[in-house]
């Protein structure tokens, strides 16, 4: 007897969708209650969960959902201050189709998260040019 | 017609894909602020009406909250932000009405940057929430959340529920919308 196609990851795919709603959820309660570190540890947690998430959603064929928790992933390493993984997601979000409104809101988040990254990377280059020795 | 008195601690174990154990809390803060236990709402549904209630569009919503969330409730409006508060509380008895009334309404968050707070997987529809203390700002908040959910990425038609927190009574507009309805 040939097995059902689509029901084991279905079956995968919500039980992470409901791992990383649940995650995000909590991260928000520890953020009202001022306990940061162990939001953002559980917002960390929450991210990879929508990051692995979109993942399979993609491979099941459902690009929209895939862009929208990449999408969800990105806002949270944003919030974490990971913008380069933040700005690889929007990136790959993007390259598929999205309402235009949505494509528009995605793009300037993405281009605030471009913009932090190269704050980093201007930060960086100074902090590197002070350590040389001189005369090198 | 007034629906059976609930427990806001009801929320815990109702809605398995989120921590809604602060939202209980923050409900109960929100509540005692106003009332002692148990304070009521008037509930006005538009565009739809809860199969439980039988065709009716208005009801009132007693609910309840117990000692030791009380206790957790004092300290919690002492400590927090009062505008985390509402908004908590009010998605505390979303939670509520969601997991008495509509079958399938279990919930799901999303993170910030998708134009409503909450989906509802099993319906395929999106959920707004949002609280407030002032019954005059009701119909104007309610308005821009509709136009705010059905923005929503997924184009899914759903839910506004907005929640205030006023005395002697509390009020909840609960309207069901879609992308067909308004947009003519």
């Amino acid at each position: 007897m040939s097995r059902p196609k689509t029901k084991p990851a279905v079956g995968l795919i919500d039980d992470m969708l409901g791992e990383a709603s649940w995650l995000i959820s909590h991260a928000q309660a520890l953020g009202d209650y001022g306990r940061y570190e162990e939001e953002a540890a559980e917002r960390l947690r929450a991210a990879c969960a929508e990051e692995q998430t979109a993942s399979l959603l993609e491979a099941d064929g459902q690009d929209l959902e895939a862009a929208i928790h990449r999408v969800s992933a990105a806002s949270c390493f944003e919030k974490l201050g990971q913008y380069t993984r933040a700005v690889t997601l929007l990136s790959a979000a993007l390259s598929g189709e999205l309402d235009e409104d949505y494509h528009a809101k995605v793009e300037r988040q993405r281009a605030r998260c471009l913009a932090q990254v190269a704050k980093e990377l201007a930060r960086t280059s100074k902090r590197r040019r002070r350590k040389q020795p001189a005369g090198r | 017609m007034a629906c059976e008195p609930s427990a806001i601690e009801d929320i815990e174990m109702a809605h398995p894909d989120l921590y809604v154990d602060h939202c209980a809390v923050m409900a109960a803060a929100q509540m005692s602020s106003v009332s002692a236990s148990p304070y009521d709402f008037l509930v006005e549904c538009e565009g739809f009406s809860p199969p439980e209630l039988e065709g009716n569009t208005s009801f009132v919503l007693r609910v309840g909250w117990n000692a030791q969330t009380e206790l957790t409730a004092e300290r919690v409006r002492v400590t927090e932000q009062p505008k985390a508060i509402l908004e908590r509380a009010a998605v505390g008895l979303a939670a509520l009405l969601f997991a008495h009334l509509i079958p399938g309404g279990e919930m799901r968050v999303t993170d910030q940057g998708q134009r409503a707070d909450f989906w509802l997987p099993r319906l395929r529809r999106a959920l707004e929430i949002s609280g407030t203390q002032q019954r005059a700002a009701v119909p104007r908040r309610h308005r821009q959340k509709i136009a705010q959910m059905l923005a929503n990425p997924r184009r899914w038609n759903g839910y506004v529920f907005v929640c205030c927190f006023s005395a002697p009574q509390g009020l909840i507009r609960w309207s069901y919308n879609t992308r067909e309805d308004y947009h003519t």
